[in-house]
């Protein structure tokens, strides 16, 4: 027999699919407790955080770690309407640190670690799935590239025609990955309700 | 009340109902029908596999309940395999939800001491926030762990772990893991780009696409897509679980959705083009 606590999230998951059918009193309950719940969770492990990872450390003698409890006291401030203006501190702080670390390496990763394997990749191959693919992967990135650039109305007039038809490929290829990325997103929502119809099942016996 | 009427104002209960009737039906009624590991599954399997014994494998929990579902199963079969290979896990986490889902899973494989001696066969240092920003400050030598985290999560002195005495920066990483509902961006930019780290990864479906492309450009060493793949790798463990229970409904449903597309698509059709006649 499945525990108690299986039970209970049994209720809740049976009273938020309720609003499958229309919008009801069992749903607003359960939707309001989840969200009671989900609040409370984050405002809990904030704190244990802050604890763990900041005043506890800071008692042991780790004063580094101060001017970074300042920070994070000032941008408490955010709620005041006269004091407001102290959270921009913080705030400068952390978007310049979040900045210095990411834009650099970001270029890297997305930009010239993606563009390196596109331009390599060998459209004569021996397997011939694999050198379609990468005719389709080449023509496909420039394709897409042309597309976005917006002055190719200002080509030569002999080149219009074909630099247009050429970005008409280009917005199949982008409508193609977002069409591929929607279907992911889709299996990802499927999958959650089939995660939740099996524990339904297993909880109540069926499966 | 004709049927397009009530199509109109109860599609939303039809399609639920279907949708349920047809995972129940499988769940009761396993069809057997075939699944296909894909190559980046399969590699994503290898890369544990090639391991040896007490290597370290950084496991960074990026994910909370809501991509249970998806990443869950791949997150239970992942630990079972490293623990059946002996190898050395170190759980960090850069979503705040992260640690409460590794209690779940360890909690469904058998409790703490399925891991093996805490401290010595693995650690859990918690959540970290700054995202980015700590992932760099964590690979960063020659301490960055021991200086992003003073205390683990069940508030043990980092330093006193034996563990850890053997985890002090990004070159004492045999493989990072990386359990995600959003990009994996941070670990390829801080971790791949910068230091090398052979990295895997397990992704909810939103994210695959992009997952893909890390793969495709070398940046990844392998990844599993949503519940599929993680079924994939439960059917190469050999630990059967809640995904390849799940995989045959999953085929299903989707074939459902087909049909309402089709459906849909020629109810629009004959609206259009019927009337006219």
């Amino acid at each position: 027999m499945a525990p108690l606590q299986d039970f209970v999230a049994a209720f809740f998951v049976l009273g938020l699919y309720s609003f499958i059918y229309k919008d009801n009193t069992y749903y607003k309950f359960c939707e309001h407790t989840f969200l009671g719940i989900g609040v409370g969770i984050t405002v809990t492990m904030a704190v244990k955080n802050v604890r763990d990872q900041c005043l506890v450390p800071i008692s042991l003698g780790v004063l580094i770690l101060v001017p970074a409890l300042i920070l994070g006291i000032l941008m408490l401030f955010r709620v005041s309407k006269n004091y407001g203006w102290m959270s921009r501190y913080s705030l400068a702080v952390m978007f310049a640190t979040v900045m210095a670390t990411r834009v650099a390496l970001t270029v890297q990763s997305q930009i010239v670690g993606q563009m390196l394997p596109a331009i390599n990749a060998p459209i004569i191959h021996t397997d011939l799935v694999t050198a379609i693919s990468n005719i389709f992967g080449v023509t496909g990135l420039a394709a897409a590239c042309t597309y976005f650039i917006f002055a190719r109305k200002n080509v030569h007039p002999a080149l219009k025609r074909p630099v247009d038809l050429f970005s008409k490929y280009g917005r199949y290829v982008v409508m193609a990955y977002l069409g591929a990325s929607y279907s992911n997103v889709m299996m990802g929502r499927i999958s959650m309700f089939i995660e939740r119809i099996l524990f339904l099942c297993k909880t109540f016996g069926i499966a | 009340m004709n049927i397009s009427e009530f199509w109109g104002q109860y599609y939303r209960p039809v399609i639920y109902t279907l949708m349920i009737l047809v995972t129940v039906f499988v769940f009761v009624n396993p069809l057997g029908l075939p699944l296909t590991v894909e190559e980046n599954s399969n590699k994503f399997y290898q890369a544990i596999e090639d391991l040896p014994p007490r290597s370290m494998v950084v496991i960074n929990v990026k994910y909370g309940g809501g991509a249970w579902g998806e990443v869950g199963s791949a997150h239970k079969a992942l630990v079972k395999h490293c623990r059946e290979k002996d190898l050395r896990m170190v759980f960090i986490s850069t979503n705040i939800e992260g640690p409460l889902m590794l209690e779940k899973v360890i909690n469904e494989i058998g409790g703490h001491s399925f891991l093996g001696e805490y401290g010595v066969d693995w650690a859990n240092l918690g959540y970290s926030p700054g995202g980015e920003v700590a992932l760099a400050s964590m690979a960063r030598d020659p301490d960055g762990f021991h200086a992003t985290y003073e205390l683990d999560y069940y508030t043990n002195k980092v330093e006193e772990l034996p563990i850890m005495e053997e985890l002090w920066d990004h070159s004492d990483i045999d493989l990072a893991v990386d359990l995600i509902t959003g990009s994996m961006l941070p670990m390829v930019s801080q971790w791949y780009v910068q230091y090398n780290v052979p990295i895997i990864c397990s992704s909810i479906g939103a994210n695959t696409p992009e997952t893909k492309m890390y793969y495709e450009a070398g940046q990844v060493i392998g990844y599993l897509g949503s519940m599929r793949g993680a079924a994939e790798y439960e059917l190469l463990t050999g630990y059967f679980g809640d995904a390849l229970g799940s995989v045959e409904a999953l085929s299903l449903t989707h074939l459902l959705v087909i049909a309402f597309l089709i459906l849909g698509n020629a109810q629009e059709a004959f609206k259009r083009f019927g009337g006219k006649r």
